[in-house]
């Protein structure tokens, strides 16, 4: 996976890439970290171009639900189609996160 | 091209004489291969691979299974070289193209395979639970699956994939050589919230029809 972060007015927007497996838990570590950041008031992940997730990057992405809430940060979950909508529509991740299309 | 660049060996196995009377249609050539992979190339090219980066007794384990299920496809690797290169996506397409699958069935393929050969590599072969909890825990338990993968004697632990068809239905068999397990209890909302445990979920959803034995210890996935 590769990603791109853009700051926006609401926080950090992070526009993931390509296939998001347990092979990404370094990459998606530095990911975690920027959620402490200081004046962060958003995080969104765009995963338009995500090809294909699996569990173990559905569990990175509930930790880092879980840092967020820990410093009451929304986080949003954008764009995400194909393999991935499909999923995350199986986890039930519409109960746990802000979906939008 | 392809012995230039993977420097591979084709390498008639024998020892799968039910199998190759069974299948007489198709004749199974087997790769022994010692070195990183292009995957794509290989699965294209052999209707049965054997990756072989361990002791010959691991191989011998390996053929039996193969033997015993007598599938049109095989693959056996060890979880060290497995855990190395993400094959669910290659496999999955080889899968689609020997059975005349489309794109949705080789999508739900490749997502099933993915869960099934990690749950056969890190909890079936390495026997290590899921349970992280937090980011410190993620790289704990990542470095946990990289210290047990160079030990003796989960390195050379196989996964072995087969596939086969019967009528309508591809079935996709995962066997690790761990203990087996128990599949767990009905999902609650308190395990939704949890950042494990998620990958036979998926799995049920995708196939039309899961079964898990013990002995040895495989997943077995119907698709339609």
């Amino acid at each position: 996976m590769d990603y791109q972060k853009h700051t926006t007015s609401n926080g950090i927007k992070f526009e993931l890439s390509g296939t998001f497996t347990f092979a990404d838990h370094q990459i998606f570590k530095t990911i975690l970290e920027h959620v402490d950041e200081a004046g962060i008031h958003q995080i969104e992940l765009d995963m338009a171009a995500v090809t294909f997730i699996d569990s173990a990057a559905l569990g990175m992405l509930l930790l880092l639900r879980d840092r967020c809430q820990s410093t009451h940060t929304p986080i949003i979950i954008s764009r995400a189609q194909g393999q991935a909508e499909k999923v995350m529509r199986i986890s039930k991740f519409d109960q746990l996160f802000t979906l939008r299309s | 091209m392809l012995q230039n660049r993977l420097r591979f060996t084709p390498h008639s196995i024998g020892a799968l004489p039910s199998h190759q009377s069974a299948r007489a249609q198709k004749s199974p050539f087997y790769f022994i291969i010692s070195v990183n992979c292009c995957w794509q190339s290989i699965l294209s090219t052999a209707s049965h691979v054997l990756i072989e980066v361990s002791p010959w007794v691991s191989l011998q384990n390996a053929q039996q299974f193969i033997s015993k299920q007598r599938p049109d496809f095989a693959l056996s690797v060890t979880s060290r070289t497995l855990y190395q290169h993400n094959i669910a996506l290659p496999l999955a397409h080889t899968i689609r193209r020997r059975f005349g699958l489309n794109n949705a069935q080789e999508e739900d393929i490749a997502t099933c395979l993915q869960e099934a050969i990690q749950n056969a590599i890190i909890h079936g072969n390495l026997g290590i639970n899921a349970n992280y909890h937090d980011g410190r825990g993620l790289e704990y338990y990542y470095k946990l699956i990289q210290r047990v993968l160079n030990k003796e004697p989960f390195y050379h632990r196989h996964v072995t994939i087969c596939a086969w068809q019967n009528s309508e239905v591809i079935t996709i068999a995962v066997t690790d050589q761990g203990k087996g397990f128990e599949p767990p209890a009905q999902e609650t909302h308190q395990q939704l919230e949890k950042p494990f445990g998620r990958g036979l979920n998926l799995i049920s959803h995708l196939c039309r029809a899961m079964r898990i034995s013990s002995s040895p210890s495989t997943i077995y996935m119907d698709f339609a």
